[in-house]
């Protein structure tokens, strides 16, 4: 049987080539754009830039985050594998952009903040959300019963994610040195830095949907295999 | 250009390219 019955997306989406080919051109778009067309910030110059892609890769991690999140409900409330396999991939592809969140990071705070890492609370509840999901990936390739892996990997996705809203609100509610971007009521971001960040994050969530439908048809290939 | 901010973005081509060949490379593996 499909594991990934109901999630077979390649008949209703252009093939591979053409979504990598989307996501490389839509990526040379923000390339572009964050270094030709959004202004230099006054008090951090160049290095503000790194903004652009951390956030769009931050939103990314955290919308992939959701989606395990979400695949792991399911999957609790009917068994059906193919909710299994969405919150597996998703939850791959979540530590990949949140990895590179991370580490750009580090690379933005040393020469704004002097240092590459402070315990700030939002940067440990980082480091913990990065701790937690990579012990996900650790779950997900150990135990050799599926069932229970998925049933056990649900809990945890579930679990985990909880870091998501945390980290969301650790720089409203304590006291942070990390900058907060969108409040509640306006953004203090120029025009054509906005509409950098939007594109940014747009390219972002085009290539996290091009990973998961190739993630997804992956397992449903290896799956044919077995 | 600031070396940070080439570094950061260096890091961020790299991420998502390693990760797309790694799915290309995943899928010409099960295919065999």
């Amino acid at each position: 049987m499909d594991k990934t019955e109901g999630l077979n997306l390649k008949k209703r989406i252009p093939p591979d080539w053409v979504m990598i080919l989307i996501g490389g051109l839509l990526l040379l778009l923000s390339l572009w754009m964050v270094f030709f067309y959004a202004p230099e910030e006054m008090t951090m110059g160049a290095v503000q830039k790194i903004f652009y892609f951390h956030v769009a890769s931050a939103w990314v991690g955290f919308f992939a985050f959701f989606i395990t999140f979400l695949g792991g409900v399911l999957y609790l409330m009917v068994s059906a594998e193919k909710w299994d396999v969405l919150a597996k991939s998703s939850a791959e592809i979540g530590f990949v952009f949140i990895s590179m969140t991370l580490v750009t990071g580090m690379l933005w705070a040393k020469p704004v903040w002097g240092v590459f890492w402070t315990w700030d609370p939002r940067l440990t509840i980082s480091a913990v959300q990065w701790l937690l999901y990579f012990s996900y990936s650790l779950l997900r390739k150990s135990s050799s019963d599926r069932n229970s892996e998925a049933r056990l990997a649900a809990v945890f996705g579930i679990i985990a994610f909880i870091t998501v809203p945390l980290s969301w609100f650790a720089i409203r509610i304590w006291r942070t040195i990390h900058p907060q971007i969108f409040s509640g009521s306006s953004t203090a971001l120029p025009h054509k830095m906005m509409v950098t960040l939007i594109v940014s994050i747009f390219t972002f969530t085009f290539i996290y949907f091009s990973f998961l439908i190739q993630r997804i048809n992956l397992e449903r290939k290896s799956d044919m295999m077995d | 250009m600031n070396l940070y901010l080439l570094l950061a973005y260096l890091f961020f081509l790299v991420g998502i390219v390693a990760y797309q060949v790694s799915l290309i490379l995943r899928k010409k593996k099960s295919k065999r």
